[in-house]
């Protein structure tokens, strides 16, 4: 199979529990190889979508395809696909080597085959000290590796992982990042995570799908999204701090900002808001720039964050954050002249939530 | 502005994990089983010195035992014969199907011309069948969306993670009927009542494996 053919491929996939509907009609396809993650608040439809992905559930209408083949109708059991789900399941009977083997033992593999298998898993996970023990005797960050290994042990067409890193603390959850991706590049399998954390995806993701009440908002790398924002719940929910959004209105080849009068020269081509009067300008902290020549604000609260600190900034009526170096602390009411940058400003139509394709200028 | 707000992001315990550190489980099953063992050690010795003890009571004893096994094996292979049954049928409203099906049972039995023994034998199969469905009701649904994405399915299924699971719930149960068919006749409710404390036992120590 070559890299670019699809090895996932949804086709109009809805479904709907009762009068609720967790996935509004999917189209969805997945790369050979590819790790693409399903971004979105609790209850969005990313577990379901994994769900009917994995065969667990059964689409109310559309289609699924694995390699091709439609496996729509087709039971869980043969689709070959390994999941990890959001609360970690193990067998509790069996021991931690034991819930290894099970999937091989259930594929018929060969004896030797499963206990190499293992051996390889214990080792790559470091669970050789818990290999005997039984899932009552292991603490939730051992719990979901096992978890994890079970579905690695496989070679399964697809992998779909289910917030595989909430039993984490937050330190080892930033260490399993890594070693999601680690172990990902090493398998080149195909998987499809879904995370209600923006940094799980933008630190594992080839490819981030964002979704929201059973609904795509926005499909592309992680920087594209972060960067370029299809609207405004995307861009709030992406990044680790929180975007800048400022309400303004549109003028003649300017936006006015509300909350001061400041003007910003655009190039408003390409879309029209709805309401002319309703346009919100999105700019991150990073793009918020301390310049002499730049325009009156009054420091508020500072917030350490370690390497740097984040300061709220009063800009007339609205308020807006900023990063400045640790050293440079700013104190509660002094004057800070700041400057947008022109390539981080983004504009949306507030009325439909959409990105306007609108070019910031540089103010001379 | 418009456009919905995100849901605030909290960090989800995981519900099937561990919650109690290992530390204060092991404390705590180290307790448990200082208790059962010395119980159940006490109750055997007991039930085989008072059986040793009144005239003719080893004799009767060795006499009931195969009858009382059999019965007991036999109530409990049927009654969770039918629970695979009902719960492969009805797989949400199992216990409602089998509470049905045990008084449907109990009726035609009183029904029957059968012997009174006979009666009395087939009438608990619905007892083990009402033990067996609650067993298989209480794996959780995730065992199973877990053993389906791991293709355990039919033979293997079952041999693997179903009876396991299930094995400690019915084996209490099938003690539970032994020490009852211990009782008619000979007077000796001395040994059933013994073996049911041990059948007790039995499940308390399924219970506290269970809740880990």
């Amino acid at each position: 199979m070559s890299p670019n053919e699809h090895r996932i491929e949804l086709h109009g996939v809805t479904k709907r529990f009762g009068d609720f509907t967790a996935v509004a009609p999917l189209d969805l396809a997945v790369m050979q190889g590819e790790f693409v993650v399903l971004l979105g608040p609790a209850g969005g439809g990313k577990t379901t979508t994994l769900r009917l992905i994995a065969g667990l559930d059964q689409p109310s209408s559309g289609r699924i395809h694995l390699d091709d083949l439609e496996v729509t109708p087709m039971p869980a059991q043969r689709r070959n696909v390994a999941m990890v789900f959001q609360s970690p399941v193990l067998y509790p009977h069996l021991s931690v080597a034991g819930n290894l083997a099970l999937p091989m033992r259930a594929g018929r593999i060969p004896r030797n085959v499963i206990q190499r298998r293992v051996d390889e898993v214990v080792e790559r996970l470091k669970l050789s000290h818990v290999r005997r023990r039984k899932p009552r005797k292991l603490s939730p960050g051992e719990y979901q590796l096992v978890s994890l290994g079970r579905a690695m042990v496989r070679d399964a067409k697809a992998f779909l992982y289910d917030e595989p890193l909430a039993s984490f603390s937050d330190e080892q959850r930033d260490h399993m990042r890594g070693e999601l991706r680690a172990i990902h590049d090493e398998l080149r399998a195909t998987t499809v995570m879904a995370t209600r954390d923006p940094i799980d995806a933008i630190t594992t993701a080839d490819r981030i799908i964002v979704i929201n009440q059973g609904r795509v908002l926005q499909s592309d790398t992680p920087q594209a999204i972060y960067d370029h924002p299809a609207d405004l719940f995307v861009a709030r929910y992406l990044g680790e701090h929180a975007m800048n959004f400022l309400e303004a209105r549109r003028g003649e080849g300017v936006a006015v900002l509300e909350c001061c009068d400041l003007e910003i020269p655009i190039d408003a081509r390409g879309a029209e808001p709805v309401d002319p009067a309703r346009i919100t300008l999105g700019i991150r902290p990073e793009h918020v720039r301390l310049d002499p020549r730049g325009v009156n604000t009054v420091a508020g609260p500072t917030r350490p964050l370690g390497s740097e600190q984040l300061v709220d900034l009063r800009l007339g009526k609205a308020t807006i954050r900023t990063f400045v170096p640790p050293g440079g602390h700013i104190p509660e009411g002094q004057r800070v002249l700041i400057r947008f940058d022109a390539a981080g400003c983004r504009w949306f139509d507030a009325t439909s939530g959409k990105a306007l394709p609108w070019q910031t200028r540089e103010r001379r | 502005m418009s456009g919905p707000d995100p849901q605030p992001i909290a960090p989800t315990p995981a519900p099937n994990a561990p919650a109690a550190p290992l530390r204060s489980r092991a404390i705590r099953n180290c307790c448990l089983w200082l208790v059962l063992i010395p119980l159940i050690g006490l109750a055997i010795v007991q039930t085989v010195a008072v059986a040793m003890k009144t005239p003719g009571g080893w004799d009767a004893v060795q006499q009931a035992t195969p009858a009382a096994l059999a019965e007991a094996t036999m109530q409990t292979v049927a009654g969770f014969a039918l629970a695979l049954l009902v719960h492969r049928m009805a797989p949400r409203a199992g216990l409602w199907v089998a509470i049905g099906l045990a008084l449907v049972v109990v009726y035609l039995m009183a029904l029957s011309g059968l012997s009174h023994g006979l009666q009395r034998s087939l009438a608990w199969i619905p007892f083990m069948l009402l033990l067996s469905i609650g067993a298989l009701g209480a794996i959780p649904a995730a065992l199973h969306d877990a053993a389906a994405v791991d293709r355990a399915e039919g033979w293997f299924k079952f041999r693997t993670i179903t009876l396991p699971l299930v094995l400690p719930l019915l084996l209490a149960g099938a003690i539970f009927r032994a020490a009852d068919a211990y009782r008619p006749g000979d007077g000796r409710v001395f040994i059933g009542a013994h073996l049911l404390l041990i059948s007790a036992i039995v499940a308390g120590s399924a219970l506290a494996r269970g809740r880990g």
